[in-house]
């Protein structure tokens, strides 16, 4: 089993799966399709590497890294 | 409602359900044309949007609500959707059948949506929107499928294009059958389990479109590090100089239409104080309302603009940090930008802000923004008491202080929203995301249809606020009628009409309490009459100096620049940076804010800012010069 690690340590273009959450960012997220098991990318960080880009179920979304702090991901 | 009986005529409502940009509003619009109206509902600041749909003695309301994700709010646009969904809205019919909008090239959080949508046990049907998006990205959707799988009508439309409209028209006016979503899934499933039932479906009835290459083409760019932040001062400089410089011509216009009618009044009358009622009141009050309309239209336009081709979701993304310090986020940038030029357009279009406190927190902010009505006031005064030099040989002096009563209001609203953040409008921040939809052209009927109901919305509601206060105002300074010995020349006339006036006794009994700020009574009457508008400022004083100005022949501002000392106009000018002087704004505070209480706290505060700020002015200018 991969290891686990946030959402903010993964670099740009890499592929990863969602472990888990913490907090409370994740109902929302997960409403918007990012469940655990999701396939994601990081596609960039923005503003002056303060946000991120992701990629999942056709859909771009951009949080902030407080945000994807709290979102575990696995690598695939 | 028994009148419709009588005739037959029985009126059905139907609520349009997606997720945010999902193109619910194109389709709406495209459904309804211009037949709409914003339904009001007491105590809800976030009103569902209501077009009609009419055809020989069918008649169905169609009911845009906010975008929501599920059945648990989290905004307060969500929890106004949820319950005119529910039937709990008090006023708000309950709609009888639910139309869902999927977009095709995201059609898995269309079913989920779909899925939550089942509980509530409606008829529905499903519209999947942008197919010609899907098609020109290879991708490819099996209607009929679809309808077997979830045993409803499904149809596909462009909204843009206009294409599948007509069917869905029909199919709401003849009211055919729609059944309820065959979903499959117990009403406690979790997220996952409904993502995973529209993961299988989908994969059975779409071929999922590729990357959109000219997004990827874009984003490069307006994503880049350096280079987007280069196009954003550019969208930013290109939107800033719009509003300014574009909607001038059509304000003069106005402006000019109704010094024409005035002219009649004046002329057409005869003198006393109905004559100036007429013309200076009544009519003078509605050209104070419809002076910004061509504002309001055109920063609604360029908003709308800006959303539709997708940039405003990239902007709002990279500002996001800057203004979260503040307690505020990405999408108050334009808001913020649109108060430079005026408050009222600025505070309306926060609605693109979702969450509440952060969208009233703007709201509470934009007077602080210096707009264009303090211009005049500035110009006059810096022209008048800063000497015209040049410092270091290069930067005028007189543009640096300019600059920095810019910079004092902008600066000084950002420390507010850092406080009332922390105190009375506290409250986690959202979580912020934003979707990137794929850059596309703008629906042209979507932009135009926005800024016109936007104006027009702005008449029917606060602009009926603004004109009742016009009145009062003019009441106050041309009330009670001054007696003015024949043969006295005109703007004596004036002047000894508004020092007599409500307005005048006034600012006589306030002169103490505005002493310690360096103002003289003539300064007190001008600051309490431009409380209609700031830029009056500049007329009062050119009506209570007329006498001076007349004996020396010369200009109000060489008059002003002997008759006043620079610590006493640094102070004014500085109280005008922050004071809350435009009951226009205050209307439309009321308005959107939903309550009195909010326009007491912007007042009160500006006001405790600028007497404050005045003070220290003009104590700290008279000790170091």
């Amino acid at each position: 089993m991969a290891e686990e690690l946030p959402l903010t340590g993964v670099r740009e273009g890499e592929r990863v799966v969602v472990a888990r959450y913490c907090g409370e960012a994740a109902e929302r997220l997960r409403e918007l399709g990012l469940t655990v098991g999701t396939e994601l990318v990081v596609r960039r960080r923005v503003g002056l590497g303060r946000v991120l880009e992701v990629e999942f179920r056709q859909l771009r979304v951009g949080m902030r890294l407080s945000e994807a702090a709290c979102i575990y991901v696995r690598r695939c | 409602m028994l009148m419709e009986q009588l005739q037959g005529v029985k009126t059905r409502t139907v609520a349009i359900v997606g997720m945010p940009n999902s193109g619910k509003s194109t389709l709406f619009n495209a459904l309804t044309g211009l037949r709409q109206r914003v339904a009001n509902y007491p105590g809800v600041t976030v009103e569902p949007v209501v077009g009609r749909l009419q055809r020989d003695g069918q008649r169905v309301e169609l009911m845009d609500l906010p975008g929501i994700y599920g059945l648990t709010p989290r905004s307060e646009d969500e929890r106004i959707a949820l319950a005119v969904l529910r039937g709990e809205l008090p006023g708000a019919p309950l709609p009888e059948r639910l139309l869902v909008i999927a977009d095709a090239t995201q059609l898995e959080r269309g079913l989920v949506l779909l899925s939550w949508m089942a509980l509530l046990q409606r008829p529905t049907a499903l519209v999947v929107t942008m197919v010609d998006e899907l098609r020109a990205r290879g991708g490819m959707l099996d209607v009929e499928r679809l309808e077997q799988a979830l045993g409803i009508p499904v149809f596909t439309v462009v909204g843009r294009k206009g294409i599948g409209i007509e069917e869905l028209r029909a199919a709401l006016l003849n009211w055919e059958p729609w059944g309820i979503p065959l979903v499959g899934l117990p009403a406690e499933a979790s997220a996952e389990e409904r993502y995973e039932w529209a993961r299988r479906l989908a994969s059975q009835v779409v071929r999922f479109p590729q990357p959109d290459e000219r997004t990827e083409r874009i984003d490069r760019i307006v994503l880049h590090p350096l280079l987007g932040w280069v196009v954003f001062v550019l969208v930013m400089l290109g939107f800033f100089q719009a509003i300014f410089t574009l909607a001038q011509p059509a304000m003069g216009a106005i402006e000019a239409g109704i010094g024409w009618v005035q002219e009649q009044l004046e002329t057409w009358l005869p003198e006393g104080v109905v004559r100036n009622f007429f013309a200076h009141g009544l009519v003078g009050g509605v050209g104070s309302v419809i002076v910004f309309l061509p504002q309001i239209v055109l920063l609604y336009f360029l908003l709308t603009l800006l959303e539709d081709t997708g940039y405003f979701a990239r902007a709002a993304f990279l500002v996001d940090r800057f203004l979260g310090r503040f307690g505020l986020q990405g999408r108050s940038a334009f808001p913020l930008m649109g108060g430079f030029a005026c408050a009222v357009p600025a505070i309306l279009s926060t609605r693109v802000i979702p969450s509440w406190q952060e969208r009233l927190t703007t709201m509470l902010i934009i007077p602080l923004m210096t707009c264009s009505a303090r211009l005049p006031v500035y110009t006059l005064l810096v022209g008048a008491m800063v000497p015209p030099v040049l410092l270091g040989g290069v930067v005028s002096l007189q543009a640096l202080v300019m600059a920095g009563l810019y910079g004092l209001g902008a600066a000084s609203g950002l420390v507010v929203a850092w406080v009332l953040r922390r105190t009375v409008l506290p409250g986690a921040q959202l979580p912020f995301f934003v979707e990137f939809p794929p850059y596309r052209l703008p629906t042209w009927r979507n932009v135009f249809g926005r800024a016109w109901s936007s104006g027009v919305e702005f008449l029917r509601t606060a602009g009926t606020t603004i004109l009742l206060l016009s009145i009062l105002l003019w009441a106050l300074t041309e009330l009670p009628p001054a007696s003015v010995p024949p043969g006295t020349p005109p703007l004596e006339a004036q002047r000894i009409q508004l020092e007599q006036s409500l307005a005048g006794r006034l600012g006589h009994a306030l002169e103490p309490l505005f002493a310690p700020l360096g103002f003289d009574w003539k300064i007190t009457v001008a600051v309490l009459g431009s409380f209609a508008a700031r830029e009056v400022f500049v007329a009062f004083l050119g009506q209570l100096y007329a006498v001076d100005v007349e004996a020396q022949e010369g200009t109000l501002r060489q008059v002003l620049s002997q008759q006043l000392s620079l610590p006493q106009a640094l102070s004014i000018a500085v109280f005008y940076v922050f004071a809350l002087q435009c009951i226009a704004t205050m209307a439309t505070l009321r308005r959107e804010s939903g309550s009195w209480r909010w326009v007491a706290l912007a007042f009160g505060y500006t006001f405790v800012l600028a007497y404050v700020g005045g003070w220290l002015t003009y104590w700290l200018a008279r000790w170091m010069l």
